[in-house]
This record gives structure tokens, sequence and C-alpha cells, in this order.
């Protein structure tokens, strides 16, 4: 690329990384678990 | 979280700035492992999703002693002579020029964008040469009047969807009329 003649040379340290930070994935919870059916006792 | 290339290397440094240069440039789309990738125009460079590219200098200069031959440079990149490093422009106008396929560098499909840049930079008149640098915002250029219909217009959605791998904003914008977008 063209950027013409040089005027200087700059240190750059960026406070905060310029490389954006990977998201969590969500957790993904598990579905409830209904308790089992008793079935009723015969007496 | 991406380690910090910079003050391990120079501990000694004081930095001029604490927030990278931002600067507009064009990449190249490229294929690897099926995935689109950014690619320098006119360095063999591919810019890693979520990895920030390092300059190493590429050119040669003729040795001493034994001047029939070109040995590679050592120093770090950018050095104030050279030519090496990584570059941006100051305006989206002076990126756009680079967006013809016919004039610059190999064909292919392009995009322009924001790229931030650190480290080491050498300003320039109307651009930069950095040691590090990063896409800020990726722009995949739609030619209104293209004639490629839905066919086209697919493939320039999954360029955009691939491109979100770099974790940056991608949009969508009009190429100006005369200039061929993509190849």
């Amino acid at each position: 690329m063209e950027i013409g003649k040089p005027l200087r040379k700059i240190v750059v340290e960026p406070l905060r990384d310029p490389v954006p930070a990977r998201t969590p994935e969500p957790v993904r919870e598990p579905p409830p678990v209904s308790p089992p059916v008793r079935e009723p006792v015969r007496q | 979280m991406t380690a910090m290339p910079l003050a391990g290397d120079r501990p000694w440094a004081i930095p001029d700035y604490v927030a990278p240069v931002e600067a507009w440039r064009v990449w190249r789309i490229g294929l690897r492992d099926a995935e689109i990738v950014l690619e320098s125009l006119f360095a063999q460079a591919t810019w890693e999703p979520g990895v920030p590219l390092t300059a190493s200098c590429a050119t040669g200069h003729r040795s001493r002693w034994r001047p029939w031959r070109v040995e590679l440079n050592d120093h770090a990149a950018p050095d104030f002579d050279c030519t090496c490093g990584i570059y941006g422009v100051t305006t989206d106008e002076a990126a756009r020029e680079y967006l013809n396929a016919r004039r610059f560098g190999a064909q292919g499909d392009r995009v322009i964008g924001r790229v931030a840049l650190w480290g080491d930079v050498v300003e320039s008149e109307t651009g930069w040469r950095a040691s590090y640098a990063y896409p800020l915002e990726l722009y995949v250029p739609v030619a209104v009047a293209d004639g490629g219909g839905l066919r086209r217009r697919a493939y320039l959605d999954e360029i955009a969807f691939g491109l979100e791998a770099y974790r940056v904003p991608v949009d969508f914008i009009a190429a100006r009329p005369g200039v061929e977008a993509v190849a």
C-alpha cells in the first residue's frame, strides 16, 4: 500500500487487548427431572 | 485472552500512545480448511481469527562481501528505513483504491475495514506500518448493479458469516460505481 514517506517511529502499547475476547458459550442446564411416579400400593 | 506481545519484549520502551492506531486497509478473502480467512494483499500472510498478526521483514539486501547474493534482513519489523510492517492508510477513500482487483495484487474477492495497529509503528504521510495488527470492523463490498442476482448475494452473505469468526462487527458496504469490488 502507498503510505508516503516515513515521518517518525512511535511505540504504541494498548492498555487493553485489541483482540476481542471470546465470549463464553452459555451453560445449558439439564432439564429438570421429574420424580418417578410411584404406583399406589395395593393393600 | 491473547497474550500482549509488547512489554515483555522491550521493558525499557516507554509508550507514546496507550490506544492502538486505527487505520483502514483491504484484505483478500481466502479459504483454508473450508473456513473463510483474511489474507494480506501484497504479502503471503493469513490473519488468524482471534490472533494478532505479527509483522516480519521478508525483504532482503545485497551482501556486502558477496554482492551477488541477496540475504534476508534480520531487523525487527517495521524498520524505519525499510518497507516492512503491517500497513494501514488514514482514510477509507485511500483504502478503497485497493478494492479494484485488476490494479493491485492478486485476484480474488476483497473486503475493506478498519484495523488496529500497535507495537512499533512507523507513522508516514498517509498511513502507518506496524508490528502488530488485528481487524476492528469489516465491510463486504456489494456492487449495486453487478448483476449477480440472488446467487451472488448468497455468496456475499456466506463471506460475511464466515468473517464473524474474527469477533468484530461485519457489515455490507456499497461499492463505488465503476470499482470492481469483487472479481
